[in-house]
């Protein structure tokens, strides 16, 4: 029991400080636009869960105060862009970031599209899975600065010895997990390797010790490679180059 | 002590160790159940004027703590008394949230500016 946990929380401890990244993103447009707060606007639900852009939105402000941004109240922005018409968070998510930012005189706004948000019965085990994009847009020039995937899967199996007993405990966890959908446990764990892995998530804000120390500096560099997430610019382009030899 | 409990140590030092390898556990702020208050709201899709009750429960315990306040908890505080039609006392802690963080004075002057040009 003991070597095991020792065993994981080594395994915790390597994941949470993993400062090495073999491949960085590009921090050179996000270090000269500094922003110094966000706006979360209306999550986007790609998922099948109706209720899940709301319960994750409640995992933001910890995740991006946290880090050490200034976080507009995010149950008034929501309340009030509902109000001014701007309920529908495709149409908000394809508005224009200056205009938007002006609102609420906000230096960038992050929009967050869940891509999953499920649980799966599978007889002897069952598994829930999140999976969410964000990304985070200049309010001043209104690109892009940052764009990050992330996934997380809880399985739970059971493994009593009992195979009736694990059928049975299984399928009421799966039962409970998929009536109230409350997966933000998992949505807390996915926020934080989105924002915190070096190299991948975002530096520290103007309210962390951590901003701008050396540390940040060398986990989110400023490589002048351009990418900031998503698609490298040097495949966009060979795709581009490939679709238009296609066509010709 | 029982092997139990040995267990029990052993696994709250190594989730510590585990912790500080990253900066430690220690948050920035008192968060004082802020994310879970507004977790319940759009749960069980209560009413602004019972979101405020627990939001200004949170509230007291962190200044009482004389803790640091987190970012917006204030306004969306303010917010929810404004909805139930509380507005003097919304006015109150949309100015506190002003006050509090610099990023946030223009949106809340002009919350402030309309509201009170509303109600006066």
């Amino acid at each position: 029991m003991i070597k095991k946990l020792i065993a994981l929380s080594v395994l915790l401890a390597l994941a949470a400080c993993k400062t090495t990244q073999v491949d960085p993103y590009d921090y050179t447009s996000f270090r000269s636009m500094d922003p110094h707060s966000i706006l979360v606007v209306p999550v986007m639900n790609s998922s099948n869960e109706a209720e899940a852009a709301d319960f994750f939105l409640t995992t933001l402000p910890y995740a991006l105060g946290e880090r050490g941004y200034y976080v507009f109240p995010v149950n008034m922005v929501k309340r009030t862009m509902e109000a001014d018409g701007l309920s529908d968070p495709t149409l908000v998510h394809e508005a224009d970031p200056v205009r938007l930012g002006k609102l609420f005189d906000a230096d960038s706004i992050l929009l967050v599209e869940i891509l999953k948000w499920e649980s799966n019965y599978v007889i002897l085990s069952s598994n829930i899975t999140v999976s969410f994009r964000y990304t985070l847009k200049s309010a001043q020039s209104g690109e892009t600065m940052w764009q990050n995937e992330q996934s997380f899967v809880h399985s739970q199996s059971g493994n009593s010895g009992n195979f009736i007993a694990d059928l049975i405990a299984t399928a009421v966890a799966g039962a409970i997990n998929s009536m109230k959908s409350d997966y933000t446990p998992l949505a807390r764990t996915a926020n934080n390797f989105a924002l915190y892995t070096a190299g991948r998530g975002i530096p520290s804000g103007p309210y962390a010790l951590t901003y701008k120390d050396e540390k940040d500096l060398e986990a989110f560099p400023e490589t002048g490679s351009g990418w900031i997430g998503g698609p490298k610019p040097e495949e966009v382009e060979a795709k581009t180059e490939e679709t238009s030899t296609a066509s010709e | 002590m029982t092997k139990k409990n040995l267990q029990k140590g052993v696994l709250a030092g190594l989730l510590l160790v585990s912790l500080a390898a990253c900066g430690g556990p220690k948050t920035m702020y008192n968060w004082g159940g802020y994310d879970y208050a507004l977790l319940k709201h759009y749960k069980d899709g209560t009413a602004s004027d019972e979101l405020a009750l627990s939001l200004k429960e949170i509230i007291e315990k962190i200044e009482r703590k004389e803790d640091k306040v987190p970012p917006g908890l204030y306004a969306d505080y303010a917010y929810a008394l404004y909805d139930s039609g509380n507005v003097q006392e919304a006015l109150v802690f949309f100015a506190k949230e002003r006050d509090a963080w610099p990023e946030s004075a223009p949106f809340m002057t002009s919350v402030i500016d309309r509201i009170s040009g509303a109600s006066s």
